[in-house]
């Protein structure tokens, strides 16, 4: 298991981390903190056990899947994306 | 008509009766609300989405009996005092305030502004949750939604002890190296370091109650919360002094 963590300053200006927990390529479990708005706030709960048991490959599209359901304020979803990509890239050493 | 509450309690008890107002908002079962309270003792609240770890410095909180609790709205993390920040909520009808997020932080955020124009100080409200004076905040705010109502809850800092808040909160470095600013001290100010005097609560109080009927085109009636709010406010109040729910992330 390798454990990594990445940060960024959303353009909307809250900031994003990511902790990740990384298992022969599956992410076993992640984090998504900061001080950004997302309505209604327990999503971030469905949203992180959805990628559970995912390879990285296959976050973009689970997490689009959300952008009906939540409204982000501050960030977005797809910089959640980014992060969590970057994130993953430090796990695997890159 | 609207209602006014003003009050006073600990940290797990006003986070408590905020959810306890929105929850019977959205039900349809309250009117429109705005609180004006104080945290006794000080406290410190963190952003629904934040990691203990990262937004608060929980040995020094400890040693100096600074409660802490996790707000059910998103943001930051932030430092309560006792003897120099007061807190307002507004708990209404998304109708009667706006749809739209922002213009919604904005409406309410101007009776922060009309009530710190009544010191003579010129503030201005800088999305999507602050308020500043002399590009220096002075109020945070927060908002957490259901599907018909809103709780917007925030700060007004008129005498805070910048020293007690600088060593409670962590503040990202990523945001401090945006900003080019290098402490809290120079982005945090409070009506008293503005005014060169010492504001006093009771000052701050009459120009917020102005300053929101205004933003809110709102008449107040001074009232209390109702025997089911607080029956639900004490239920909730379980939860916000809970492990689970505090160190949850």
């Amino acid at each position: 298991m390798v454990t990594c963590n990445s940060v960024r300053r959303a353009v909307g200006g809250k900031t994003i981390k990511v902790d990740l927990e990384v298992t022969n390529g599956v992410i076993k479990n992640i984090i998504i903190s900061g001080d950004f708005f997302l309505f209604p706030e327990d999503y971030i709960h469905l949203i992180e056990s959805r990628l559970r048991g995912l390879k990285i490959h296959e976050v973009p599209n689970v997490m689009l899947e959300f952008k009906d359901s939540v409204e982000v304020v501050g960030a977005s979803i797809e910089e959640f994306i980014d992060v969590i990509n970057e994130a993953y890239k430090s796990c695997m050493g890159e | 008509m609207w209602r006014l509450i003003i009050d006073e309690g600990n940290a797990y008890r006003n986070m408590a009766i905020d959810e306890a107002l929105l929850t019977l908002k959205d039900r349809g079962l309250i009117p429109n609300t705005v609180r004006l309270y104080v945290f006794n003792p000080s406290a410190v609240t963190i952003g629904y989405f934040q990691r203990i770890n990262d937004s608060v410095n929980l040995d020094y909180i400890k040693s100096n009996g600074i409660d802490l609790t996790r707000r059910i709205s998103g943001g930051g993390s932030v430092f309560h005092d006792v003897n120099g920040e007061v807190t307002y909520s507004v708990i209404a009808s998304i109708n009667d305030v706006s749809q739209n997020v922002i213009e919604s932080y904005k409406i309410i955020c101007d009776g922060l502004i009309y009530a710190i124009s009544q010191f003579g100080l010129k503030a201005e409200f800088i999305p999507i949750n602050d308020v500043v004076v002399k590009n220096k905040k002075i109020s945070g705010s927060a908002q957490s939604r259901r599907k018909t109502a809103l709780l917007q809850h925030g700060t007004l800092m008129y005498n805070t002890d910048l020293n007690i808040l600088s060593n409670s909160l962590k503040v990202p470095k990523e945001k401090l190296e945006q900003r080019k600013l290098t402490s809290i001290f120079e982005r945090v100010t409070t009506l008293s370091r503005e005014l060169g005097r010492t504001v006093s609560k009771d000052e701050v109080i009459e120009p917020l109650i102005k300053g929101f009927s205004k933003a809110l085109n709102a008449d107040f009636i001074r009232g209390w919360y109702t025997d089911k709010e607080l029956e639900l406010a004490n239920e909730l109040a379980n939860k916000y002094r809970s492990r689970e729910w505090i160190f949850q992330r």
